[in-house]
């Protein structure tokens, strides 16, 4: 059994993997953000369906590699990490440029800026082993002219 | 029930906010509870009463460890108090714990951690001291004592990044950052990384837990008696009652009326 203080600097770790996610995003380098992940992990973009939909090292791969194409300056702000149970909860706006078609979403050159959520998981190795994503896609959507 | 702020010494004002003891002479009849709404300060605690013990949305009740270093708390919290108190705390300016010990201060966002777990073994003379039979100014002695060594053995200065977190609480969060970092011309992104480092979290999302410290503060000190909400949240800088509601509920997990109904609160036991 762990104790308390091996939880708590367990929790110290993995909000620092949880940071170099994001500064990974910020330079737009996808093999330093895969790095961080079990390929074999969960994807979930929770506003678009009620489970994961597909694999880390797959669809996250390509998720990510279509947002920076679409959103060359895409960039991000980390307002909070916190730590819930086996959970990293990562509040961050997020914010971008639009280059390209997107998701079915054509290009107008518009720009938005969305507060999302990332929960990030981790196994026993502090890997993150699933991912899950919300934010307003509403919100999204109407900013980028939808 | 003693509960007493005293100023550090002129050359750990940068980093220090103030130290604090509490302590009761008499033992309660029935444990006490007490709440408090997210500050914008850490700090470190030392513990020489009884344990206590903290109770928080995310991780239900736990025992608090006898000298433990706090970051930005994002939430309310309660302790809950029996028996003999008896504790003394340094609060920190909102970098001035990265600024004396270095430390990722993201990472100590809602912790509460064992001092031993992240300064090493050494810290336990100092938590023994401390828990030797003392008077009051003794233990803040020693514990200022402990912080101006730290100040020498990592010769602590502060930069811009203190300035501004700084000017945030001045400013009671009613600043726009934005402005603010054209104004000293630093750049986005590293202004924002190095805050994360320093404070634990966003410059923004940081005005945002000191607009709701103010006010909680303000509330306190006229012992939750609310004659005129909307003055109060034109005060706190909202911009209409809906945001003010949000954002209340968001930092303290109830809806204003209630909280100031139900609680409790850290300040009725300070002494100005």
């Amino acid at each position: 059994m762990k104790t308390t203080q091996t939880d708590s600097l367990t929790d110290l770790t993995r909000k620092g993997t949880s940071i170099e996610f994001f500064s990974a995003y910020q330079e737009r380098d996808i093999e330093r953000m895969m790095a961080l992940f079990d390929p074999a992990g969960e994807f979930w973009l929770m506003p678009l369906g009620p489970d994961p939909q597909g694999t880390i090292g797959d669809l996250g791969r390509n998720f990510w590699t279509g947002v920076i194409g679409a959103f060359p300056d895409i960039d991000n702000t980390v307002d909070k990490v916190t730590a819930d149970g086996d959970k990293i909860i990562c509040n961050v706006a997020l914010f971008g440029t639009q280059t390209a078609d997107f998701a079915g979403i054509t290009n107008k050159g518009l720009r938005f800026n969305s507060d999302h959520i990332f929960i990030f998981r981790f196994n026993e190795d502090d890997k993150i082993e699933a991912v899950a994503i919300d934010w307003d896609h509403t919100s999204f959507q109407q900013q980028l002219g939808v | 029930m003693l509960y007493q702020k005293y100023q550090p010494a002129p050359h750990l004002r940068p980093f220090v906010e103030c130290y604090y003891v509490w302590e009761n002479a008499a033992l309660p009849a029935q444990p006490m509870t007490v709440e408090s709404p997210p500050n914008g300060y850490g700090s470190l605690v030392f513990n020489y009463g009884d344990p206590y013990r903290l109770q928080t949305q995310k991780n239900g009740t736990k025992v608090v460890p006898a000298s433990f270093l706090s970051g930005q708390s994002t939430r309310s919290y309660q302790l809950q108090l029996q028996g003999q108190i008896g504790m003394i705390g340094a609060v920190f300016r909102p970098a001035g714990l990265n600024s004396l010990f270095g430390l990722p201060m993201y990472e100590f966002v809602d912790e509460r951690i064992d001092l031993s777990a992240i300064l090493g073994d050494g810290i336990r003379t100092i938590q023994e001291r401390i828990a030797e039979p003392n008077s009051v100014i003794g233990r803040i002695r020693l514990l200022e004592t402990f912080l101006s060594n730290q100040m020498t053995r990592t010769n602590a200065i502060t930069d811009r990044t203190d300035y501004v977190a700084n000017l945030i609480v001045d400013k009671r969060g009613i600043i726009n950052i934005h402005a603010l970092m054209d104004e000293l011309y630093v750049c986005r992104r590293q202004f924002e990384r190095k805050f994360l480092q320093k404070v634990g979290v966003s410059p923004k999302y940081y005005a945002r837990i000191r607009r709701i410290s103010y006010l909680c503060a303000q509330l306190a000190s006229k012992h939750w008696n609310v004659d005129d909400w909307h003055d109060v949240i034109y005060r706190a800088g909202y911009y209409d009652q809906s945001h003010f509601i949000r954002e209340f509920t968001g930092f303290t997990g109830r809806i204003p009326s209630l909280y100031v109904r139900d609680n409790v609160e850290l300040a009725n036991f300070l002494k100005s």
